[in-house]
């Protein structure tokens, strides 16, 4: 059975940079893989692909309720395994799945990601501020609204993508951040969390941490290591999407790969917004390093500076 | 361009319907014109029904096969056993509605009935000009059925939905094919195509998606399949785009849209089955229609793809 490296986030943490950096650094090429050959040139697929499950459960997904999908998810991933295994030839001994779900059962009791097809998991998590505000840009335009929704999605437990009549995935239960960051770093296979914040401070340094947990040969090449960084620098992913548009990208927002920055919530959150974030969040923010004491400290004194719920650089 | 305005225009060459069915349970308007009272080809019944098959040579997460023979398991307690190409039995547990019933039967099931009878089952929806009949493939989620609902809203007739059937034996000048499927549209896609919503898809579970009646209908059941385009979804900026494919993406194109890819293999056979999509592309034009998502640019999409049927 050929088994899958899960490649798991909440949405808008860094999943697309990461495998954007893994593909760079399996090619081994001269030129920097194109955001459209992303799908083919990373062997995977998204865990929640309609047509693989179609594929590997010989029903159609648009026939089945989302509970009954959620279901036959651990059995068509089995059935997945054992296949590319057939098939895979002397490539490499695991693939990779991009997974939003949070790391929970199914509808039917049983692990939505079964061990015994799973190598590992590699989980990118990013301070919920900044990835309130990516989601809001990502879903719409980033105005007031949009962050009030996209923190709402946080903070709810029954946060979910592509509910119908978004059909091109299978429905993902994410939940919100605190459960979701917990339910992957306490799952039980080898794991490897990587900061966003981590990644930007030092790309190539984290890029072959993960070369080193996935047993690559590249893990210790430094210039395959470097390349692929540069071939994954945020402002050539920009100009790419500028170049050739991306797929990825959802229809109601202006680009993909926005801004990228750390602490980019100073310019885009309400002090409310914020502090709603902070007060669900908190505890696992400080438990992987984000100081959720000094951020609401830094929001009371900015209140105190302030009239009104503008963003706390005024820069909205 | 009023209703089946060609209607009588035309006289078809190919069987109305490739074989006739005999069923006990309302399989609905797509299946009419295969009904039966005696003397089918197919017979369908309620009746006793393995939870699993002894020898199983392949298998997927809700089927297996032993040659002959082919067990579907759906979701929410349904078994469809089909045998000999000429049989199928189904058991439900209590309390299954027969529109679910109905739903999964005619969905993997028909299709692994089709491959059993040598008929070519494709995941396409279809409209038809005259004889001539023209797919539209794709990843789920691509837009087959609101496409073709939507040339239907501009006068082309609908010909089918979820699966069109070809006859790999009979593919010169164009392979024969049979139209298969009410139209299921999701609400939006009622909303963008003037088709009108009827019930919903399934009974349980709440799930939105609605048969509906589209705005043409063809006439006839069967035509000439001259066209098929693969639907990708290109990035937002993408104008849309339609390339005639040709060697091996055309067949990878065409082997993509068989219904149910890894039981077809199972059942046919590998070399029977490309045998089959090597004759088959050699005689329709294979396209590969990229488009934007955007819903405000769908209706520029539809007359692109329009004036290309006939081209």
């Amino acid at each position: 059975m050929r088994r899958f490296v899960w490649l798991a986030s909440w949405p808008k943490s860094g999943n697309t940079w990461v495998r954007l950096l893994l593909a760079n650094l399996l090619s081994d090429s001269d030129d920097p893989v194109s955001l459209d050959e992303l799908g083919a040139r990373l062997p995977g697929a998204h865990s929640s692909s309609r047509r693989a499950f179609d594929e590997f459960t010989g029903v159609l997904s648009a026939h089945c309720t989302d509970a009954e999908a959620e279901a036959m998810r651990p059995g068509a991933y089995r059935f997945c395994a054992a296949a590319e295994a057939a098939e895979a030839g002397d490539r490499l001994p695991f693939s990779f799945r991009k997974v939003h779900d949070a790391c929970h059962d199914t509808i039917a009791g049983e692990p939505l990601f079964p061990e015994a097809v799973t190598a590992g998991a590699v989980y990118v998590i990013r301070n919920p501020l900044d990835t309130a505000v990516s989601f809001a840009f990502h879903a719409g335009r980033g105005a007031r609204e949009d962050m009030t929704k996209a923190v709402a999605a946080l903070n709810d437990p029954t946060t979910v993508l592509h509910r119908e009549p978004g059909r091109r995935q299978l429905r993902q239960r994410v939940g919100d951040w605190s459960s979701h960051v917990q339910s992957w770093t306490g799952a039980p296979f080898p794991l490897l969390v990587l900061r966003y914040e981590d990644l930007l401070a030092d790309a190539g340094a984290r890029l072959a941490e993960m070369a080193q947990f996935l047993g690559l040969d590249s893990a210790s090449n430094e210039s395959r290591i470097a390349r692929a960084v540069e071939f994954s620098t945020f402002a050539r992913l920009r100009e790419a999407e500028d170049r050739e548009g991306f797929k990825e990208r959802h229809w109601a927002s202006r680009r993909f790969f926005r801004s990228g920055r750390a602490g980019d919530w100073r310019r885009h959150l309400t002090a409310d917004q914020a502090q709603a974030v902070l007060e669900a969040h908190g505890t696992v923010m400080s438990a992987w390093g984000y100081d959720s004491e000094a951020l609401l400290g830094e929001l009371r004194a900015s209140a105190a500076s302030t009239l009104g719920p503008a963003p706390l650089d005024g820069a909205c | 361009m009023p209703n089946n305005f060609w209607k009588d225009a035309v006289s078809s060459t190919v069987a109305e319907v490739p074989f006739t069915v005999d069923a006990d349970l309302d399989l609905g308007k797509a299946a009419a014109a295969w009904l039966r009272v005696a003397g089918a080809d197919v017979v369908v019944r309620r009746g006793e029904v393995p939870e699993t098959l002894a020898g199983v040579k392949a298998e997927g997460a809700a089927w297996q096969c032993v040659p002959g023979r082919v067990l579907v398991k759906p979701p929410s307690g349904m078994r469809f056993l089909v045998e000999g190409g000429d049989t199928i039995r189904y058991a439900t547990d209590p309390g299954v509605d027969d529109v679910d019933v109905r739903l999964f039967l005619l969905g993997s099931t028909w299709g692994a009935l089709m491959l059993q009878r040598d008929l070519l089952p494709l995941h396409a929806s279809a409209v038809q000009v005259g004889e001539d009949v023209f797919g539209f493939t794709g990843d789920p989620g691509s837009g087959m059925s609101t496409l073709a609902a939507a040339l239907a809203a501009r006068g082309r007739g609908f010909f089918a939905d979820d699966m069109l059937v070809l006859d790999p034996a009979s593919v010169e000048p164009a392979p024969h094919c049979w139209g298969f499927g009410d139209l299921k549209l999701w609400p939006d896609s009622v909303a963008m195509t003037g088709a009108a919503a009827g019930q919903r898809i399934r009974t349980t579970g709440g799930l939105g998606k609605r048969y509906a009646v589209p705005f043409a209908q063809s006439p006839r059941m069967s035509g000439r399949l001259r066209k098929l385009y693969g639907l990708a979804l290109g990035s937002t900026d993408t104008p849309c785009r339609i390339e005639k494919l040709a060697g091996r993406r055309s067949l990878r194109s065409l082997s993509d849209a068989v219904y149910g890819t890894r039981f077809a293999f199972a059942i046919v056979g590998r070399p029977r089955l490309l045998r089959w999509l090597a004759a088959v592309v050699r005689n329709v034009s294979v396209r590969r229609l990229e488009h934007p998502v955007e819903p405000s640019r769908f209706a520029a999409v539809v007359a692109h793809v329009d004036d290309d049927l006939l081209r």
